[in-house]
């Protein structure tokens, strides 16, 4: 289970037995997981609240709570990195909750993650990676842009049934018929 | 109301994972999951199987100032830590998420009065309840007095997977690394000679890790912790 990342050239860390000792008290091994992951996370929690001041507010409060959570973190059931992420996109979710005025569709920033699905589908690296992008691929195209902008611009139902011009329901629809397939298809 | 069936529990288990539930269902599923260890697990299967998405986008800098931020407000954490009256041990386990094993042990254990003691004196009785690192499940008890024998009574019994073996080790507070106490068979009580150990005191770390079936080949561990838990004193009535 020991996750192996060889897309920086950071040194790998195996962050199940790093997260293992923050659970400790071992604030090295938070340390060690920030210099290791914190461009991607950084990049992802931008993506979602969109203002870096805020972004790196929502990565510092991410930290303490990776901090204080660690102990919560069960090895037997998944990677240490999966967990990271969920707790940080969730934190950057609920800012973005907090500010979002009334949804907008922005064409600019939908043809951006477009672009960068393409890009990411084109490049072969691990064989999770792999299996997502063909799964992803297979889903109708609503249901897929769908979880796009609620994944990784994490757009709630209406922002994404602004972008997308379609009803609230569909769109709830889409998302959730949209993973399910995913998830028969991922299995 | 979290669905009961499977294909629409990993759909909620999905949309928790990728943001999309109401705040109310949202909460929802945060309450249910440390009670819930089949949602736990479709959980766990969606953020490992989405993660790959998240390489989508360019990596961008934080500002260097966001770390020193982190560790300042981790300064104030420990000193508020170590300003807090020493909580009685129980108070920081959530209790209502243990077994009815864990219970009964729990007790027991309550049944013994507890106090703080500083210097250890022969005689004194340490008490360490082993919890998976995720407080799930309570595994293992280890009991020991000072000048006597330790014991390590398991609970139930714990599954070791072929070519594997459960190794004990204990570490002091302040000590750079743990130290082996050999390995444990998964379903028996184990007795060692406290004079075997580094020290025994208050605090002190125990812990059970997976290990190859000839144990640790470095002398320190290599696999998961299982169970895991601090020495309190305990003065029995």
């Amino acid at each position: 289970m020991t996750t192996m990342n060889t897309e920086t050239d950071d040194l790998p860390l195996d962050f199940e037995a790093a997260l293992l000792r923050c659970a400790q008290g071992d604030q090295y091994a938070l340390r060690a997981i920030y210099e290791r992951e914190r461009r991607w996370l950084m990049a992802t929690v931008l993506r979602i609240v969109r203002r870096r001041e805020l972004a790196e507010e929502v990565l510092h409060d991410a930290f303490l709570q990776i901090w204080r959570k660690a102990g919560t973190y069960n090895p037997r059931l998944g990677s240490a990195r999966g967990w990271i992420y969920t707790v940080v996109r969730h934190r950057a979710l609920n800012a973005l909750r907090a500010i979002s005025s009334s949804p907008e569709r922005d064409d600019e920033r939908y043809e951006e993650l477009l672009e960068a699905h393409a890009a990411w589908q084109s490049v072969d690296d691990s064989a999770e990676k792999r299996a997502l992008a063909q799964c992803l691929e297979r889903l109708e195209e609503q249901r897929r842009q769908s979880v796009l902008l609620a994944f990784v611009d994490g757009y709630s139902h209406e922002q994404v049934a602004a972008q997308l011009g379609a009803p609230l329901g569909t769109v709830k629809s889409w998302i959730r018929r949209g993973l399910i397939a995913l998830k028969e298809c991922l299995s | 109301m979290i669905p009961v069936d499977p294909v629409e529990r990993a759909a909620t288990a999905a949309e928790y994972v990728v943001g999309t539930l109401s705040s109310a269902e949202h909460d929802e599923v945060a309450l249910a999951l440390p009670r819930d260890a089949g949602l736990q697990q479709e959980v766990y299967f969606w953020q490992d199987k989405l993660l790959a998405m998240t390489r989508m986008l360019v990596p961008v800098e934080p500002s260097p100032a966001v770390w020193s931020r982190i560790e300042q407000s981790l300064k104030k954490v420990r000193a508020h830590r170590s300003a807090a009256p020493a909580q009685p041990w129980w108070e920081g386990l959530t209790f209502w998420r243990f077994g009815a094993a864990f219970a009964s042990v729990l007790a027991v254990v309550l049944a013994l009065q507890l106090r703080p003691v500083d210097a250890p004196v022969p005689g004194t009785r340490y008490l360490a309840v082993l919890q998976s690192p995720d407080k799930q499940d309570a595994g293992w008890i280890v009991e020991a007095s000072v000048g006597g024998k330790l014991r390590l009574i398991p609970l139930g019994t714990t599954a070791v997977a072929p070519q594997k073996a459960l190794q004990f080790w204990t570490k002091a507070q302040g000590a750079g690394a743990p130290t082996s106490l050999g390995l444990v068979p998964p379903d028996r009580v184990t007795e060692i000679d406290v004079a075997s150990l580094p020290t025994l005191e208050r605090e002190q770390l125990f812990e059970l890790t997976l290990e190859p079936e000839t144990g640790s080949p470095i002398g320190r561990p290599t696999g998961p912790i299982l169970y895991v838990g601090r020495t309190v004193v305990a003065k029995a009535n």
